[in-house]
């Protein structure tokens, strides 16, 4: 036991020095979005902004549309992790408590469908949403991304861990299996869904191949894909290019701060790896 | 209500779960289900809840059927063995789940449970989760909960088999007393004879998904139906020699002996089993009908003793008044009383006396 003290020094000196590699970038990022062009430029470069300006905020704000990239990235965010959730809990349900014929033959080709990779599917994708007349819109960059087997998996692998008798105990009870679903499966798998949904939100906020794809003009492109077209089309000015990056992540951070309580415990509890 | 089964079978496919069970539960009765482990008891159960699908035959409460009912649209009371309390819900939103499913107003409903709780004992729990409870506070939440919409009639799944010893005997007393007190009609599930013994008013003994026995606790100890009934109850279990019919007596196995118990003809030569309570030995008793046997052990119990007497390579056990002079090794005569003396068929397990 007389050890211990000096395991926990260990251990925290590591996590720290983890936590550091981790952080530092971001805080440089933010840092670096107040300086000067002058002072971005300087070697040794300074830590710490001799004044904090926002005019790279401004100078963002004012060349690239970036409100309207952010209200973008907030429908398109909100609508597929909306959507993917409706979707995914009734899969799960289906999945792992009606029963219907050939539901786990269907459920395993579910499964090898994962095997296929995003990237094999953009093709085929793209095809679809430029027959619908989707291509710069915003319902084409939500629709493809409605529904998630890995989620729906995970989900129903906690579902299937809930006792048949609180399902029969619930019908007994007068309630009828939509009822059941929504009053006792959902309460009970809270912390799973919860955590299904922030990655599921953080995954969509950050998506990048697929916008770029499919938003080409300003009123379609979402927060990374108008970072992308601010250093196309502005140039490397890194100071400004912070300041954007600082106003695509800032969303993401307060999110996670907001629910990062509920991420922990729903990683503990769910067995589920982000 | 009265519920009436008819011809009941469930199958699990070549599993036989319930066979052919017909039987009538009557009216505000309290009535235990017996049976050992598998044996069909809570299929059956669930059959009556209209959780398992029926495989044949045909359930009628008060006359309607009901076999192809959803469990939903019978009005039972369902009490699991694991008690299946919602986990994510306080005691009070457990026992108001049903009545909020029925749209039940909230005042109405804090009312009832308001009842229930001071019912089954839980006033103090009102505000606690499941998992803060002990089982016992579980199993009451679990009855409150199975009562809240009145049911027509509740049905426990070995309520008491998740419970310590001593809370086991307490709880037993309650579900009697609850019982009692609402006056519902239920149904219990036990594999425990002294349970089923202690507080049903009739005792339904299943074997093998087969209805043995629908009797009331009495009945069933003094007149077993078959040598399973007799093996099944009973605490010693009850005494069994093998032996033959000759010349109209009983001759036990491996022995010269010929012992008159039997009150009517029986066929010679049969192969019997001779089933006698330990109670209805009478050791070191002289009379015309007594017969040796030899004293193999003595264990002392305070005001009696139970003494192992051995006939053949049988070894009976019987209770002496420890007033007695007897030791290991003597040979004492044995009488028999005419009650707890039966006679079975060794084959078949039939009852011939
Ligand atoms: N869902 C099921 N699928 C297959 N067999 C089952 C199922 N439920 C019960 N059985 C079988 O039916 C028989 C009776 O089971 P059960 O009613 O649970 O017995 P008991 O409650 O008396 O212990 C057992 O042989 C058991 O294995
Ligand atoms: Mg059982």
């Amino acid at each position: 036991m007389k050890q211990f003290p000096i395991k926990k020094i260990v251990v925290y000196l590591l996590l720290s020095l983890g936590a550091i590699t981790m952080v530092f970038p971001y805080v440089w990022m933010i840092l670096s979005s107040f300086k000067t062009p002058a002072e971005v430029a300087t070697t040794p470069p300074t830590w710490w902004p001799s004044s904090f300006a926002f005019t790279n905020f401004v100078y963002a704000f004012h060349t690239a549309p970036f409100g309207q990239y952010f209200i973008n990235s907030l429908i398109v965010t909100s609508c597929v992790v909306l959507l993917t959730l409706t979707t995914t809990i009734l899969a799960a349900f289906a999945f792992s408590r009606l029963k219907f014929p050939g539901r786990d033959i269907l459920f395993t080709g579910l499964l090898a469908l994962m095997m296929v990779p995003f990237e094999m599917m953009i093709i085929t994708n793209y095809a679809t949403i430029s027959k619908l007349h989707l291509i710069n819109t915003i319902p084409g960059l939500i629709i493809p991304f409605t529904s998630s087997i890995f989620y729906t998996y995970v989900l129903r692998n906690f579902f299937l861990s809930i006792p048949d008798s609180l399902y029969w105990s619930a019908r007994i009870d007068g309630a009828s299996n939509w009822q059941y679903l929504w009053k006792v499966m959902v309460p009970i798998a809270k912390p799973s869904i919860i955590t299904i949904t922030l990655l599921n939100a953080i995954l969509s906020w950050n998506s990048f191949l697929w916008p770029l794809l499919i938003a080409n003009t300003n009123s379609a492109r979402t927060l990374p894909i108008g970072l992308y077209a601010f250093i196309t089309e502005g140039g490397v000015r890194y100071e400004r290019l912070m300041a954007a990056a600082t106003i695509v992540v800032i969303p993401m951070i307060i999110l996670f701060l907001l629910a990062r309580k509920h991420i922990i415990s729903g990683v503990a509890k769910g067995g589920l790896k982000g | 209500m009265q519920i009436h089964v008819e011809n009941l079978t469930k199958r699990y496919g070549k599993t036989i779960a319930v066979n052919d069970f017909s039987a009538t539960f009557e009216e505000g009765k309290l009535i235990a289900l017996l049976g050992p482990s598998g044996c069909g008891k809570s299929t059956m159960l669930y059959m009556l809840a209209g959780i398992a699908p029926v495989t044949s035959g045909k359930i009628l409460f008060d006359g309607t059927d009901v076999t192809y009912l959803p469990p939903e649209k019978r009005n039972v009371g369902l009490v699991f063995q694991n008690y299946a309390l919602y986990p994510h819900m306080s005691v009070l939103a457990n026992i108001c789940f049903p009545l909020e499913i029925a749209k039940v107003t909230k005042k109405e409903r804090l009312e009832r449970a308001g009842e229930l709780a001071k019912l089954v004992h839980i006033e103090d729990l009102m505000d606690r989760k499941p998992n803060q409870l002990s089982g016992g506070q579980q199993q009451r939440v679990a009855i409150a909960r199975a009562l809240a919409k009145r049911p027509s009639f509740l049905l426990l799944d070995e309520p008491l088999s998740n419970l310590d010893a001593r809370l086991r005997l307490e709880m037993r007393e309650e579900i009697r007393r609850i019982q009692k007190d609402t006056g519902v009609t239920t149904i219990f599930v036990t594999h425990d004879q002294e349970e089923a013994m202690s507080i049903s008013d009739s005792v339904i003994l299943m074997k093998d998904g087969v209805l043995q026995q629908y009797a009331s606790p009495q009945e069933l100890y003094d007149e077993p139906i078959n040598s399973f009934a007799a093996d099944f109850l009973g605490n010693p279990p009850i005494n069994k020699i093998s032996g033959t019919i000759d010349k109209g007596k009983f001759i036990p196995e491996g022995t010269e002996l010929a012992i008159d118990v039997l009150k009517a003809d029986q066929s010679e030569g049969t192969h019997v089993t001779l089933a006698l309570r330990a109670e209805s030995l009478m050791v070191n008793h002289k009379s015309p009908k007594s017969f040796p046997a030899l004293v193999d052990n003595l264990f002392v119990m305070g005001k009696e003793e139970i003494v192992a007497l051995r006939i053949g390579d049988t070894l009976l056990r019987g209770y002496i008044d420890a007033s007695h002079k007897i030791k290991i090794g003597d040979e004492v005569p044995v009488s028999l009383r005419s009650r707890g003396v039966f006679l079975f068929d060794s084959h078949s397990g039939v009852r011939l006396q």
